[in-house]
C-alpha cells in the first residue's frame, strides 16, 4: 500500500470512515504522503529545499501520482517544498479518497438527510483499513530494522502528531516513541527534508 | 487546484484564492479586542482606582505613538520569518539572550491577562444570574464555569466562528456608540471638555492612566501574522494596522469621555467607585431604558468570554512556539492531530485554575485583586515588550537598513523607543496609583520586579542553552513558521 493511502486510513475511523483527524493537519500529511511517494520511487528530488522532477523520471502508473509530477514537473512554478505542501494539501484529502475508491479500498456510500444527501466513504473491509496502524505500531515497538517506505510513513505520522494514536497500548509509548525518533534520525536526506518540512507546515496549522 | 495551474496559473496566485482585505484584518484584530470588556469593565475601575479623568486623552496620545511605533514595526515585520511575536522582533534586533527574557515576560504578561478575565467574568455574570434567574451564587462559580469552557474549546481547538465574533463585536460597538451618544446628549453638567484637556496627562497619577490605556490596543500588533494571508501584504497590513489604533484611539477615546460627561467630571470618580462596571449599564439604563442595561450586561459577558477565548489561545500558541524551539520543554511544541497546541492550553488552564482558586480562598475582591490588577500589570508587561520591540527595531536596521526608508529605520523608530520609554517611565513611577495600593505596599515595586525576575531567568535560562545546547540556540526566534533546516541568520 501507497504512503499517502496508509496516512490517509490512520487519519480515519476503520469503520464508518469519518476523519478523526483535524482537515487541515491531514491534508499537509496526504501532500507530504504523494511527494514521498515520488521521491522514493525516484521520480522528484530535493535540492537546496526545491523540489525537482529527477532526469531518470518515468511516468508512473498511478493517476494521481502522475498528475503531481506532471504540475511539480512543470518549469513555471517555483520550486520550495513548503510551497508544494501548501498547495496539495488543499485538495490532497480528496485526491487520495479518490484513488482509495478507484481501488477498492473504500466505497462511496449516499445517504439521504433531512435535507439532501450526504455521501460517506467507509472501508470495504475494516480489517483490512485498520491494519496499516496495526502494522506501524507493531513494527515501531519491535525495533526491527525498516524498509524506506516504512521510515518515511513513521516520520510522517510522527509530525503530524499521530504517533500516541498509533502506540494505542500506554505500554508501547515510549518504547515506541524512542523507536520513531531513532527513525527520524537516521532518515535519507531527501525524505529527512520532507519530514522536517512536514513538521513545520503542521506546526504552521496549529499556530494559524 | 491542479487544473488550474496547468492552466497557465502561478502557485502564489493559485494559493492566494481567498485572500484577506484591509477589512477582514482590522475586524480580526478587533475581535479579539472586546470593546465592550475594555469601556464597560476597564475604563470605569480605572476612573474609581486612580481618581484621574485623563484616560480619553492617555487614549489618543498612545493611539498617536503606537502609529509612530508601528511605522519601523511593520517595516521589521516584512524581514522576518516568524511575525506577531514581539519576542521574535527582540531576538532579531538585539539578539537571541534578549530575546528568549523577552519571550518569558510575553508569556507572563498573556497569562496575567488572560487569567485576570476569570475575575471580570465571575463579576459580570452573577449580578446578571442573580436579576434574571434569583440565584445568588459567588463569583467564582462563574468563573470555574468559563474556566472549564475556555479549557475544553481550547483543547479540541474549537474557535467561537470568526462570524459569531464579527456579530458580537458589531453588537458591542453599536451599543458603546448609542451609550456614548446618549451620555453626550444629556451631559449632567454642560459639555465638559476637562477630560480633553491634555493637563491631565501632566498630574502626577497620569503614568497609571497611560497604563491603563495600552490595556486598551493589546493585539494591535498582531496584524502583521497576515501577511502571508493578505493579496497585497506591502499596502493592506500598514492600512490594517494603522486603522485599527485609530479605530480603538478614537472608540476608547471618545467613550471614556462619553462617561465623564454622562456622570459629571465631578461625580465621576465617586461614582465608578460605587458602582464597577455597572456604571456604564446605569448610563444606558438612565437613558435608554432598562432593556438596554440587561443587553449592556449580556454583551459584557460574552465579550470577555469572546477575549478570554482569544488570550488563552495566543497564549497556548505562544508556548507551543516556544516549545518547538526547544525554549521550553519539548513537550509544549508537540502537535495533536486535532491541530491544537494541547500541552500549551492545558498548561495556561492549570494556571488559570490555580489563580481562580487561590483569590476565591483568600477571599479578594474578584474585581479589583483579579480583573483590575491582573490586567494593569498585564499591561506594565505589555508595555515592557512594546519598549524592548522599539529598541529592537532599531537595533536590527541598524547596521543594515535592508532598503527601507531612513524614517522606517530610524526617525520613526528613536521617537517611538523615546516616547515609549518615557511612558514607562510615567507607569512604573506611578505604579502604586495604578494599582491602587499605597506607596509603602510590597506589590508597588514587588510586581514590576517580578517582571525584572522573569526576565533574569529567561536570559539565564538562554545562557545555559548558549553552552548547553548550541543547536538549540542556533535557531532561537525562528519560530515554528521558519523551515528549522535553513535558519534565518540571527545576531549572536
Amino acid at each position: 500500500m501507497r504512503v499517502a493511502d496508509e496516512i490517509y486510513l490512520l487519519c480515519h475511523d476503520d469503520r464508518t470512515g469519518n476523519a478523526t483527524v483535524a482537515p487541515r493537519v491531514m491534508g499537509a500529511g496526504l501532500a507530504a504522503g504523494l511527494v514521498g511517494e515520488l521521491l522514493l520511487s525516484g521520480n522528484l528530488r530535493l535540492h537546496g529545499g526545491g523540489l525537482y522532477p529527477a532526469a531518470e523520471a518515468v511516468a508512473p502508473e498511478d493517476r494521481l501520482a502522475r498528475e503531481v509530477l506532471e504540475v511539480v514537473g512543470d518549469g513555471r512554478h517555483d520550486r520550495q517544498l513548503a510551497g508544494w505542501l501548501r498547495f496539495l494539501a488543499v485538495e490532497a484529502v480528496m485526491d487520495v479518497r479518490r484513488r482509495l475508491v478507484t481501488d477498492g479500498v473504500l466505497v462511496r456510500v449516499r445517504s439521504r438527510r433531512l435535507l439532501g444527501v450526504r455521501w460517506s466513504y467507509p472501508p470495504a473491509q475494516s480489517n483490512a483499513a485498520a491494519w496499516p496502524g496495526i502494522r506501524l505500531a507493531r513494527i515501531l515497538t519491535e525495533g526491527e530494522p525498516l524498509p524506506v517506505s516504512d521510515q518515511v510513513l513513521a516520520g510522517l505520522v510522527d509530525a503530524m502528531g499521530l504517533l500516541e494514536r498509533v502506540l494505542w497500548d500506554g505500554d508501547t509509548h515510549a518504547p515506541g516513541r524512542r523507536a520513531a525518533a531513532r527513525v527520524r534520525d537516521a532518515l535519507p536526506g531527501d525524505v529527512a527534508v520532507l519530514v522536517a518540512q512536514t513538521a513545520t507546515v503542521v506546526a504552521d496549522v496549529v499556530l494559524t | 487546484m491542479v487544473k488550474q495551474l496547468r492552466a497557465g496559473h502561478d502557485l502564489e496566485k493559485a494559493l492566494a484564492a481567498d485572500r484577506l482585505g484591509v477589512a477582514s484584518v482590522v475586524f480580526t484584530v478587533m475581535a479579539a479586542a472586546a470593546p465592550l470588556t475594555v469601556v464597560a469593565g476597564t475604563v470605569p475601575m480605572a476612573y474609581a482606582v486612580t481618581g484621574n479623568l485623563g484616560l480619553p486623552v492617555a487614549f489618543v496620545a498612545l493611539g498617536l505613538l503606537l502609529g509612530v511605533f508601528a511605522v519601523g514595526y511593520v517595516a521589521m515585520s516584512r524581514h522576518l520569518p516568524h511575525t506577531g511575536a514581539f519576542y521574535a522582533y527582540v531576538t532579531h534586533g538585539l539578539g537571541r539572550v534578549p530575546g528568549v527574557a523577552a519571550a518569558w515576560v510575553s508569556l507572563a504578561a498573556y497569562n496575567l491577562l488572560q487569567v485576570s478575565l476569570y475575575g471580570g467574568i465571575g463579576a459580570a455574570v452573577s449580578p446578571l444570574v442573580e436579576q434574571t434567574a434569583g440565584i445568588q451564587l459567588p463569583w467564582w462559580v462563574f468563573a470555574l464555569g468559563a474556566w472549564a469552557l475556555v479549557g475544553t474549546l481550547g483543547r479540541a481547538r474549537v474557535e467561537v466562528s470568526s462570524h459569531v465574533l464579527a456579530v458580537l463585536l458589531v453588537a458591542e460597538v453599536v451599543l458603546v456608540i448609542v451609550v456614548d451618544a446618549a451620555a453626550l446628549a444629556h451631559p449632567a453638567a454642560g459639555l465638559a471638555g476637562s477630560a480633553w484637556s491634555p493637563a491631565e496627562l501632566f498630574r502626577p497619577e497620569a503614568g497609571a492612566i497611560l497604563a491603563l490605556a495600552v490595556l486598551g490596543f493589546t493585539g494591535f500588533e498582531s496584524a502583521v501574522v497576515f501577511a502571508e494571508e493578505c493579496r497585497h501584504p506591502r499596502r493592506t497590513i500598514p492600512a490594517a494596522t494603522y486603522l485599527a489604533l485609530a479605530v480603538i484611539a478614537v472608540l476608547y477615546g471618545v467613550s471614556s469621555w462619553a462617561i465623564t460627561v454622562g456622570i459629571g467630571p465631578a461625580d465621576v470618580v465617586a461614582t465608578a467607585r460605587e458602582q464597577g462596571p455597572d456604571l456604564v449599564f446605569t448610563l444606558a439604563a438612565t437613558h435608554l431604558g432598562p432593556a438596554a442595561a440587561t443587553a449592556g450586561h449580556a454583551l459584557f459577558a460574552t465579550s470577555i468570554l469572546a477575549a478570554m477565548i482569544s488570550f488563552h489561545a495566543t497564549t497556548a500558541r505562544y508556548v507551543f512556539a516556544l516549545g518547538r524551539e526547544g525554549v521550553l520543554p519539548g513537550v509544549f511544541g508537540r502537535t495533536c492531530p486535532t491541530g491544537a497546541p494541547r500541552a500549551g492550553s492545558g498548561a495556561q488552564s492549570v494556571i488559570g485554575v490555580a489563580v481562580i482558586l487561590t483569590v476565591a480562598v483568600t477571599g479578594a475582591d474578584p474585581l479589583v485583586a483579579l480583573f483590575y490588577t491582573g490586567a494593569a500589570t498585564g499591561a506594565l508587561g505589555i508595555l515592557i515588550l512594546l519598549v524592548l520591540a522599539a529598541l529592537a527595531i532599531l537595533g536590527f536596521f541598524a547596521t543594515d537598513p535592508r532598503g527601507e526608508g531612513s524614517w522606517r529605520t530610524r526617525t520613526a523608530p528613536v521617537l517611538a523607543a523615546v516616547g515609549l520609554l518615557a511612558v514607562l517611565g510615567l507607569v512604573l513611577g506611578n505604579f502604586a496609583t495604578l494599582i491602587g495600593v499605597p506607596e509603602a505596599s510590597p506589590l508597588r515595586w514587588g510586581l514590576p520586579a517580578a517582571y525584572a525576575a522573569v526576565a533574569a531567568a529567561g536570559a539565564v535560562y538562554a545562557l545555559v542553552l548558549r553552552t548547553h545546547r548550541p543547536d538549540v540556540f542556533a535557531v532561537i526566534g525562528q519560530g515554528a513558521k521558519a523551515d528549522l533546516h535553513h535558519p534565518v541568520p540571527v545576531p549572536a
